[in-house]
């Protein structure tokens, strides 16, 4: 099969994620966004990864994913103590992407 | 050539060379202590945990002594016979990375040692805290280490994620929200990043650093395009380590959110641990292409020096955490000092003398100066205004105050930050960035202006007490805790040492730190 | 299933005619993954959103197994499908999302930033169309464990070559977890 498709597929989940992030203002819909542009960037180091014929691309795809994992964690235990505080999960009432 | 070109050679897992990987281990380990430690010890008791933790990292200092000879690697490919492959390895100790693990390490124990204090006052959980401080030191030490781009990504989360944590400690609600700016920013650019490696895989079909210099000109002429845009997207996530402009916005108020200690280690630990990725990155990786991203980074560091000025000009004085944001800014601007000799790195002709030393040899300078700055403000803290009459309260503080400022900006007594812009200087004019240097040249004499008026500042008689509870008013104990105490010495008395020997620290920009 | 798959992969030709099993599958398990991203990115309604996600995710699940890569497909499910959307509905829970619409969505600068997902989409499609055209993704010959992303193949590669990430990787998850822990174990205490 023509890699070019799944490539085709990664570019634009990519940009759907990174389009979120501009639009969005929720915090754990920006999270979700910034999953699918992670997301994105595996489904291309797989298909790479099947190019080369080595595994090094798969290796590194589990490594996001952990790293995702954590990620996850955290900013979730993150967003949860701001909303306790300030009783919104919203990006700009806390004013916070001001610049 | 790829990694599986030698399938079932050798042993299955990678032989390890202790020693070399000491400095990040024995920090993780320490970390892990403190973490059990905790649960053992009486409450009275827990300001010990600090300094196990700053004795954790001066034994990981000591560490550093062993592999001075800079010869050490491990974790490396294997050639096609099975013998391990010197040139591909994920971890190796040459000077670039000791010089860089000496600094990280020095950063995060002065940063520590600050830590005892805003530890006390903010009443943080201790455990928790040093734990979180060493992981992410310990990731950070990693990082100068790396040359695979898998174990760059990992320990340049390893060093951000615990920050996340760290940053979101502080009780008032400002914590969180600095916090939550700093992580989704920095998730944005680890999700960019990634992409850039996908690219830059793709292209090469390597992830090793060294490899992917070598597969780099041999590339197919229609992926060229595509390592490219890979290697720019890869430059991003260490960008915004880095603080660079356009990566910066999330440093002023992560840094006023966070504890005091916090914001310190950010912007030298982080910071130095981001350039260290970045250096390694281009120089190492993307060597070929270095007359184009040399330039994107000369830019680059022209923008970050400029905006992060500019911002630092319109902070005014009288605002809450005034002091914290005027550091903040001027650490955006910083950056773009350290910047320019990575830049001339790649843009230059390669030269006997290799500019990467001046980056490393300003970044140390840069180090010790701004944490000190730091403990000044843990210290005294608030708005710039309250710093007015510091002399004739605390007038230990308010010299160190002045000396830290003005080694920042570049002026005698403070000589040793005069040396460290000079030699910047040199780098962007030997590799032909002239225009950049003259970009910089107008930066220094603008940054003048707010580190003087902050110097003036100290030295002005204390306005009269109208305000209750000001923090020089009398009453107030003038006892300087120790750790504080300790943190400034040290800080101060390797500044000084610094600007009458200045050649301890400008030895590094005389050779190659690689190989 | 997969051993199947990867037969229909190499049975087929070069050909931008005849469409293969595969390539049904892929095409629409694609659209499936592109729609539920737009609709997770899109919706307003929080919870929405989330379940959308899974959509998404788990047609990328589909994908890797495609690829060949049964490994990271598990994993995928594993860890995103298990673990990463459940934390993010016990987050929508524990800020009180609203089940309906919520206001606070959405940002002003919607046309800009449509504006350059438009310009980013295109910029990142032509790369790769540039790069990737006339490539074809070469088939192993069968028993070769080099393109097999099986469970065992990816753990000696990851054991004989990326132990250093991998260790680093136990300090992350440790730190997270200690640090998830603190961040929301000082509100308690507060009362």
């Amino acid at each position: 099969m023509n890699p070019v498709n799944y490539l085709y597929l990664a570019a634009l989940l990519f940009t759907i994620g990174a389009t979120g992030v501009l639009v969005r203002r929720n915090a754990i819909v920006l999270f979700m966004c910034v999953e699918l542009m992670l997301n994105a960037s595996n489904l291309a180091l797989v298909t790479f990864s099947r190019l080369h014929g080595n595994l090094d691309g798969q290796i590194i795809a589990f490594f996001t994913m952990v790293v995702a994992a954590a990620e996850v964690v955290v900013g979730l235990a993150i967003i949860v103590s701001v909303f306790r505080t300030r009783h919104s999960a919203s990006v700009d009432d806390t004013n916070l992407m001001k610049l | 050539m790829t990694a599986l070109a030698t399938p079932m050679a050798g042993s299955l897992i990678q032989s390890i060379d202790w020693q070399a990987v000491a400095p990040p281990l024995i920090t993780a380990v320490v970390a892990l202590g403190v973490l059990v430690a905790e649960l053992f010890l009486p409450t009275r008791h827990k300001p010990l945990l600090g300094w196990i933790s700053v004795a954790g990292l001066a034994l990981a200092l000591l560490s550093l002594v062993p592999l001075r000879d800079g010869t050490r690697a491990t974790f490396c490919l294997r050639t096609a016979t099975g013998a391990a492959d010197r040139t591909a390895c994920s971890y190796v100790a040459d000077h670039f990375t000791l010089v860089l693990q000496l600094l990280v390490l020095a950063g995060a124990l002065l940063a520590a040692l600050l830590s005892m204090h805003t530890v006390k006052d903010d009443s943080l959980p201790p455990g928790e805290y040093w734990f979180l401080l060493l992981s992410s030191a310990a990731g950070a030490a990693l990082l100068p280490a790396a040359r695979d781009l898998a174990t760059l990504v990992v320990a340049l989360e390893v060093a951000s994620l615990p920050a996340f944590a760290l940053v979101g400690l502080r009780r008032d609600g400002k914590g969180g929200e600095a916090a939550l700016k700093f992580f989704l920013s920095s998730v944005t650019a680890t999700a960019v990043m990634l992409l850039g490696v996908s690219f830059v895989y793709a292209a090469t079909g390597s992830l090793h650093l060294t490899r992917i210099a070598a597969a780099l000109p041999q590339a197919q002429t229609q992926l060229k395009t595509l390592a490219l845009v890979g290697a720019v997207l890869t430059l991003v996530g260490f960008a915004f380590k880095t603080a660079a402009v356009p990566f910066h916005f999330w440093v002023p108020d992560t840094y006023t959110g966070a504890p005091v200690a916090v914001a310190a280690y950010l912007s030298v630990v982080s910071k130095v641990a981001g350039l260290s990725g970045l250096a390694l990155v281009a120089v190492v990786g993307f060597h070929p292409y270095g007359r184009t991203w040399g330039l994107a980074l000369a830019v680059l560091a022209a923008l970050t020096m400029t905006l992060g000025n500019a911002a630092a000009l319109r902070q005014r004085s009288d605002t809450p955490h005034s002091a914290v944001r005027l550091l903040a800014w001027s650490s955006v601007a910083q950056a773009g000092y350290l910047l320019v000799p990575i830049a001339a790195a790649g843009y230059g002709s390669a030269t006997a003398r290799d500019p990467l030393g001046a980056t490393v040899a300003y970044a140390m300078i840069y180090g010790v100066v701004n944490l000190g700055a730091f403990a000044v403000v843990a210290l005294i803290a608030g708005r710039i205004d309250d710093y007015r009459g510091l002399f004739a309260a605390r007038p230990a503080a308010a010299l160190a105050m002045a000396f830290f400022l003005l080694c920042l900006a570049g002026l005698p007594p403070g000589v040793i930050g005069l040396f460290g812009k000079v030699v910047v200087f040199r780098a962007a004019v030997d590799s032909g960035l002239g225009w950049l240097a003259v970009i910089m040249a107008v930066n220094v004499v603008v940054a003048l202006y707010y580190y003087l008026g902050w110097t003036a500042k100290l030295f002005q008689p204390a306005p009269a007490p109208v305000a209750p509870g000001a923090p020089e008013a009398p009453g107030t104990a003038l006892r300087i805790p120790v750790p504080l105490t300790l943190c400034l010495g040290l800080a101060a008395v390797t500044g000084v040492v610094l600007s009458f020997a200045p050649e301890l620290v400008l030895q590094i920009t005389s050779g190659s730190l690689f190989g | 299933m997969t051993a199947a798959l990867a037969a229909s992969l190499s049975s087929q030709g070069h050909s931008f005619l005849s469409p293969t099993g595969v390539e049904i599958v892929f095409v629409l398990v694609g659209l499936a993954v592109l729609g539920a991203a737009v609709l997770t990115v899109s919706t307003s309604q929080l919870v929405h959103a989330a379940l959308w996600l899974v959509v998404a995710l788990g047609g990328l699940a589909i994908e890797y197994l495609l690829l060949t890569a049964e490994f990271i497909a598990w994993v995928q499910v594993l860890i995103y499908l298990g673990s990463v959307v459940v934390l993010v509905l016990f987050g929508l829970m524990l800020t009180r999302a609203p089940i309906g619409r919520s206001p606070d969505a959405d940002s002003g600068n919607r046309w800009v930033a449509l504006g350059l997902a438009v310009v980013a989409a295109g910029t990142l499609v032509t790369l790769v169309v540039d790069a990737f055209r006339c490539t074809w993704m070469d088939l192993p010959a069968s028993g070769s464990t080099s393109v097999n992303g099986s469970t065992q193949a990816n753990g000696e590669v990851l054991f004989r070559y990326w132990v250093l990430p991998f260790e680093a990787l136990s300090v992350l998850l440790l730190a997270a977890l200690v640090g998830a822990i603190v961040l929301s174990r000082r509100h308690r205490e507060e009362g």
